[in-house]
């Protein structure tokens, strides 16, 4: 299948499908590099400003 | 100046052949080449000696009729030449079934050229110089390699037009095929005599826009199945769509190996257990000690929340508020675990006394824990401790097993379809 087939003009035509690969590859570092997990546990928030969506616990 | 000395004999050619009749229906006829000694009427079915110019004789007449999608006459342009069509044959298989259509194409420059047609699959076929293929299973022509794809003997049953040899009283003709899609090799011997062919692929589309301004219209069946040599229609070949995922692949892992070296491995920032007096009721909330969640190469990272309860026939639920102690920012979870067991038809039990969650992107600092532990009060068992352990940087299997998925459903999909159809290629295989 590999041999005498490669070829690359067809580069070209695969451009959008690196695009793709690229923007996954570098989805999946950036979240890697900051520990964003695709199904991490929900988590309601508070600052001290006042903002967030839960019930301060002192 | 060649051009124009074979223009002047075809002229005297046409002058000399034309106004030719079928002895049998009397039908008028035009032969293109000199060399032709033999006719076959599309009107009456009659396979005419023409050998001798006065004395033209009727040798059989074909007893079924097969009507070609391309009449005799018909114009068409292939690689920029303009051909005719002279002749029709319907060939087979020597003891088979399988039939296919041939057009022997004239062009008073470039002599003959050759279409073939099986099932709406189109090949154009020229005269190659004579090759050596050694009855291998592979041929290597022009730097690309060529698999054998048949070999049979050809059995004609049906012509119409004009030939320069008799077709019927020949020997039969044993053809191999080598194919390298949309390419292919044929190789043909009737006794001494060789003809080397080289085949190429026309789709039905570019047979219509081929024929677009024949006066004699033709008709273009519709594809079915997968011809012998029709080339998986996309415009990159599955090498390339692998090899350029495969290096998205190695710049993935590379890149993985690279963060978790300057992010660190995974490390524990908080481990404590915490005992509950049995007479109490209600278990009063914990407010923990500050600790220390270091910044790395990264500000930010995943935490793993684990929570460990000796629980038995109940369970245990937790609050737990992360809060960052020069901020004040609070993150807050709910958690719990639970294990029950028993035997019904059988031991059975459910749950775990242990589980864990992730928390996405905390950023690092100093921070405590406020938690909320709430029991079943009525359970027998009451739990007498639990314990909670905080992982900084942990794995995240499910994150990179995602991204692989999502980076390799094309290419596997594309593949998929392409062994498909060279499957459905193969099985037309006579030596496969």
């Amino acid at each position: 299948m590999f041999k005498n087939s490669f070829n690359f003009k067809e580069m070209r035509s695969l451009r959008f499908f690196a695009l793709f690969l690229a923007l996954l590859a570098g989805f999946y570092l950036y979240s890697e590099a900051t520990g964003m997990y695709f199904f991490g546990t929900p988590t309601s928030k508070w600052s001290p400003d006042g903002s967030g969506d839960h019930v301060h616990h002192k | 100046m060649a051009e124009e000395k074979n223009s002047f004999n075809n002229k005297l050619n046409d002058f000399f052949y034309d106004g030719n009749t079928c002895p049998s229906c009397k039908t008028g006829f035009t032969i293109h080449s000199s060399n032709a000694i033999y006719y076959g009427c599309s009107n009456c079915r009659s396979y005419v000696d023409i050998s001798k110019k006065d004395n033209f004789k009727i040798v059989s007449v074909a007893k079924k009729v097969h009507t070609p999608s391309l009449p005799l006459g018909a114009k068409g342009v292939f690689k920029g030449t303009t051909y005719e069509v002279i002749a029709y044959t319907r060939c087979q298989e020597y003891k088979s079934i399988y039939g296919w259509n041939e057009y022997y194409l004239y062009n008073p420059t470039r002599g003959f050229a050759y279409l073939s047609e099986y099932d709406g699959h189109w090949i154009f076929l020229t005269e190659l110089p004579s090759l050596d293929t050694n009855k291998a299973s592979t041929l290597i022509y022009e730097g690309l390699e060529y698999q054998l794809y048949s070999k049979y003997k050809t059995q004609l049953i049906y012509a119409v037009g004009e030939f320069d040899f008799d077709l019927f009283s020949r020997e039969l003709a044993e053809v191999r095929e080598y194919i390298h899609p949309p390419y292919m090799v044929s190789y043909e011997q009737r006794g001494p005599e060789k003809q080397e062919l080289k085949g190429e692929y026309i789709t039905p589309d570019e047979m219509k826009e081929a024929f677009a301004d024949s006066k004699i219209k033709v008709s273009i069946p519709k594809r079915r199945g997968v011809g012998v040599i029709q080339p998986f229609a996309r415009s990159y070949s599955i090498a390339s769509l692998w090899t350029i995922t495969i290096l998205a692949l190695l710049v993935l892992i590379i890149g993985h190996f690279v963060i978790v070296n300057l992010n660190g491995s995974e490390e524990t920032v908080f481990k404590q257990s915490f005992y509950i007096a049995d007479s109490t009721k209600e278990i009063p909330p914990i407010v923990t000690n500050s600790f220390t969640i270091p910044q790395k190469f990264s500000s930010h990272g995943n935490l793993e929340i684990g929570l460990y309860a000796p629980v038995d026939q109940t369970w245990l639920e937790t609050q737990i508020n992360l809060i960052n102690d020069e901020t004040g920012q609070e993150y807050s979870v709910s958690t719990g675990v639970e294990f029950y067991s028993g035997y019904d038809d059988g031991a059975w039990s459910e749950g775990s006394q242990s589980g864990s969650i992730i928390l996405s992107s905390i950023p690092a600092g100093t921070y405590h824990l406020n938690i909320f532990p709430f029991r079943d009060e009525l359970a027998l068992n009451k739990t007498g401790f639990f314990a909670v352990q905080i992982v900084r940087n942990t794995m995240m299997k499910a994150n990179f097993f995602i991204i692989l998925l999502l980076m390799l459903a094309f290419p596997i999909f594309e593949y998929w379809k392409y062994r498909r159809m060279e499957n459905e290629r193969w099985m037309g295989s006579n030596v496969s």
